[in-house]
């Protein structure tokens, strides 16, 4: 089964209350959701796009956070590191290690991910794509969350962003 | 076949002996645009042998735990043994760059992997002993 759930662990007061009162709506949610839809799917990603949304109108600008989204499609759990606060519906999802983090976290909220690796091209020409995509997600001023680096790779001694996620946390988070 | 596919076939190949040798039955086999990933379990332990297509990068673990029971990133990190934790562990000057592919050519590390588990691992396999993270405890079970 899976499920959702949002914690709260930002800095601002004035937005710790929406934080608080919609990570609470998500984390009652998304048990029943999960178990009547056998995934997190759609209605939390309208969700938390609909969050960082408000969000960001609160703000007036782009806000950086760390709401805590934790999503499990398996065993081990996959939890947002911040969040970069976007007007339209969708969200994108960056992070270290896309076979086992990202895209499964993108897949359980229904939000969208690079998916234009091509085992053809070379390594620099997928990275300069997948900066591409990236710039022109930002541009277009989607709402971003960030897995950040992989826990198990972590542990294992690999603290690297990795050529992809680097140019990713560049272009989105300036670092 | 392209080098993507022949670094997966090689690293299912390699590690068939878990199947054979130690019972493992697969639990999971997956080729993405990305990746391919095969997990194999037994009632002790399972591994997860991953090629990361876009990262050439080998992530090739052991866990002392069962793949369908939820777990926290704490209790996954006293579970977790890298194989290069478990390499480290008897040969400490190992140079794990050996264990990686170097421009696409997979073949080389996946072997070697699959040589010094069979050296080392077979305690662990079975499920007799635990290498755990440098922070962790370690020693038999």
């Amino acid at each position: 089964m899976s499920f959702a759930r949002a914690r709260h662990h930002q800095n601002d007061d004035d937005y710790r209350k929406l934080i608080i009162d919609n990570g609470a709506e998500l984390a009652f949610a998304a048990p029943a959701m999960a178990k009547a839809a056998g995934g997190v799917g759609i209605a939390v990603a309208g969700k938390v796009a609909d969050l960082m949304r408000r969000l960001g109108q609160t703000g007036g600008s782009r806000v950086v956070w760390a709401p805590g989204i934790e999503v499990r499609t398996s065993a081990e759990p996959i939890i947002a590191e911040r969040m970069l606060v976007g007007k339209p519906d969708k969200v994108v999802v960056i992070g270290r290690q896309m076979e086992f983090r990202v895209k499964p976290f993108a897949r359980a909220i229904g939000a969208e991910t690079w998916t234009g690796f091509d085992i053809g091209l070379e390594v620099q020409q997928n990275v300069e794509n997948n900066r591409a995509w990236a710039q022109e997600k930002f541009r277009e001023g989607y709402p971003i969350i960030d897995l950040g680096l992989d826990p198990r790779r972590v542990a294992a001694g690999d603290v690297n962003a990795g050529l992809y996620y680097a140019a990713e946390i560049e272009v989105f988070f300036g670092k | 076949m392209n080098w993507a596919d022949e670094c997966a076939s090689a690293l299912e190949l390699a590690f068939e002996f878990l199947v054979t040798d130690y019972g493992y039955a697969v639990i999971r086999r997956e080729r993405s645009n990305e990746g391919f990933s095969l997990q194999l379990g037994s009632e002790k332990r399972y591994v997860s042998l991953l090629y990361d297509f876009m990262e050439d990068y080998l992530q090739l673990e052991i866990f002392r735990m069962s793949p369908a029971e939820f777990y926290t990133i704490t209790i996954m990190e006293q579970n977790l043994c890298p194989f290069s934790t478990l390499f480290r562990y008897y040969e400490p000057e190992l140079d794990l760059k050996m264990l990686q592919p170097t421009d696409r050519q997979c073949a080389g590390a996946i072997e070697l992997n699959a040589a010094l588990l069979r050296r080392y691992g077979d305690k662990v396999l079975n499920g007799e002993e635990w290498i755990g993270l440098p922070s962790v405890m370690q020693g038999s079970e």
